[in-house]
């Protein structure tokens, strides 16, 4: 009797779990294909991975692995140069120092682009991980911009999206050619960046973006910050929210709207800022190709806010 | 029989050092171990589809170390491997390359932790009389086994290094790993993908079903022992 009961149970268990289990399902089904007719992001620092293998064989394109050696080496595009941000960063000053992880001072920057063989005649095309790595090709992309340089692009997708487009992968990438004539970069144009002196000078001049994930906004300390917290009155729109399921960028409206709905319009005057000014910078490009022209990235970011300025928890 | 046991100890606690330190005196080796790490925290099996497939005609293989490897280096996504393996392979023959890579990196950690472990624990269990321990796991270990390998939310790896320290024997802990992980592998497989939403939450209701059957009787044979062993003085 006893074992009849327990039967019973189960299979009454297994019934509303096959009930209830069903119909999520074939709802799951229906949603996923799309990709195609679903409009995408456009911008003029952004190219698909369509466009990457019909222009890979140009001899004009250098195409960069943002992700790093590491990441090339468990797979790359044929022919990518692996590079990380770091490389192009001023990262003499220990973290929580004025300047650290920040854009090099001209001279020193012409030096780090001269071993790297970016040089500014050239189509450079980054590409990172999307939603699951930290924006570095928008990073790279942001300062080689800042630096005069015509011709930077990412690909939408990343990686992955170049996997999937059929290029050829390999196991490493390329070592940089120095280039033949040095690079020469004369000054920075601050159009896009800011630090801390010129923020704090003229705070409340500007609407605050924390791109960070909530978890750090809301004080938490994952990456060895000084002290966990927020600059005061930031609002925080998390640097994966740029992406759909798909690692694909959202199209410039669905972004758009969602900073209008955080409170951001586009003749605001807006700061980006992240832990190191990685996604930051990222956000910023992302930004302004959706129209939003007074976005600055605060290179500086947490890292050195936290250590030197008031912090709101 | 002891001296083999502790030959057995010295070679893998050799390996181990020799592997940390080949890590940190061969740039290569550690560019090669980032770079796994990398693939894996990149949390994205289009990435570990074209890695696998980059090895060509080793690409099984190479899984299948892989497998092993991640088994070992605990913190690394399993299911990673298995979509990826169903997406290059196929989705039965991915199944049983992922089921079977993933029977030789259990039964690793299981020897491993049997080798260097199970001595420090045979201790404390005697020291602090707790043979009762012992017994519990020679006698319904597989069935344990069984009801940990049924539930997706409990640490693969975890329990073959766990198994290894207590007193069941191997053939129980594989046999019920091999029947424990086959519905997850097969759905995984299946679907070649994470599961979302209703799926995943059927998927995972139908696991823990499974395992509350086996551990209701797994409640019931230890009770009617129990009650065997009440009722015999008695009849004295």
């Amino acid at each position: 009797m006893k074992k009849f009961a327990i039967l019973l149970l189960m299979v009454l268990l297994s019934a509303t779990l096959l009930l209830s289990g069903c119909a999520p399902t074939t709802n799951q089904k229906t949603t996923e294909p799309k990709t195609s007719e679903t409009p995408s992001f456009t911008g003029k620092y952004i190219v698909t991975a369509d466009y990457v293998k019909n222009n890979l064989k140009n001899s004009n394109v250098l195409l960069v692995d943002a992700r790093g050696e590491e990441a090339a080496k468990a797979g790359t595009v044929e022919g990518a140069m692996p590079m990380t941000w770091q490389l192009i960063a001023n990262m003499v000053p220990k973290k929580g120092e004025p300047m650290w992880a920040t854009i090099q001072e001209p001279k020193v920057l012409s030096q780090s682009l001269t071993n790297l063989g970016l040089t500014k005649d050239k189509e450079i095309i980054l590409f990172a991980a999307g939603k699951n790595g930290w924006g570095d090709d928008g990073r790279i992309a942001w300062e080689l911009i800042s630096a005069g340089f015509k011709n930077v692009k990412m690909v939408n997708g990343g990686y992955d999206a170049l996997v999937v487009a059929g290029l050829p992968i390999v196991r490493g990438g390329v070592a940089p050619t120095p280039a033949a004539t040095p690079v020469v970069v004369e000054s920075i144009d601050m159009t896009r960046v800011i630090n801390t002196e010129e923020l704090k000078a003229n705070y409340s001049a500007y609407k605050i973006l924390d791109v960070r994930a909530p978890k750090e906004y809301n004080g938490g300390v994952y990456y060895g910050e000084a002290r966990g917290g927020r600059l005061p009155n930031s609002i925080n729109i998390d640097f994966v929210n740029l992406f759909d399921s798909q690692n694909m960028l959202k199209s410039n409206e669905e972004i758009t709207k969602m900073l209008n709905d955080a409170g951001f319009n586009k003749e605001d005057k807006i700061i980006t800022y992240c832990t190191t000014g990685i996604r930051s910078a990222y956000f910023q490009l992302i930004l302004e190709m959706c129209g939003f022209n007074n976005v600055k990235n605060y290179d500086e970011s947490y890292n050195r806010w936290c250590v030197a300025e008031e912090v709101e928890k | 029989m002891n001296n083999y046991k502790k030959y057995l100890k010295i070679g893998l606690i050799t390996i181990l050092i020799a592997t940390i330190g080949a890590y940190f005196v061969f740039p290569s080796f550690k560019l090669t171990l980032n770079s796994l790490y990398r693939l894996f925290s990149s949390m994205s099996v289009i990435t570990v589809v074209a890695y696998i497939r980059s090895f060509g005609i080793y690409a099984m293989l190479v899984s299948f170390l892989l497998m092993v490897f991640q088994s070992v280096a605990a913190p690394l996504p399993a299911f990673l491997i298995t979509f990826a393996n169903a997406a290059i392979f196929g989705w039965w023959q991915g199944a049983i390359l992922s089921w079977s890579s993933a029977m030789a990196g259990a039964a690793v950690c299981f020897f491993i932790a049997r080798i260097l472990g199970r001595d420090a624990v045979e201790k404390l269990t005697s020291k602090f009389a707790m043979s009762h321990v012992d017994i519990f796991f020679e006698k319904y270990g597989k069935r344990t086994i069984l009801i940990c390998r049924l539930l997706p939310f409990v640490s693969f790896d975890f329990i073959s290094y766990a198994a290894g320290l207590t007193a069941m024997g191997f053939w129980g802990f594989f046999i019920a790993t091999g029947i424990g992980q086959l519905p997850a592998t097969i759905v995984y497989s299946y679907t070649g993908g994470m599961l979302t939403g209703g799926a995943q939450k059927f998927v995972t209701g139908l696991l823990i079903l499974f395992a509350i059957t086996v551990l209701v009787f797994l409640f019931k044979q230890i009770y009617y022992e129990k009650q065997k062993k009440n009722v015999k003085p008695l009849q004295n």
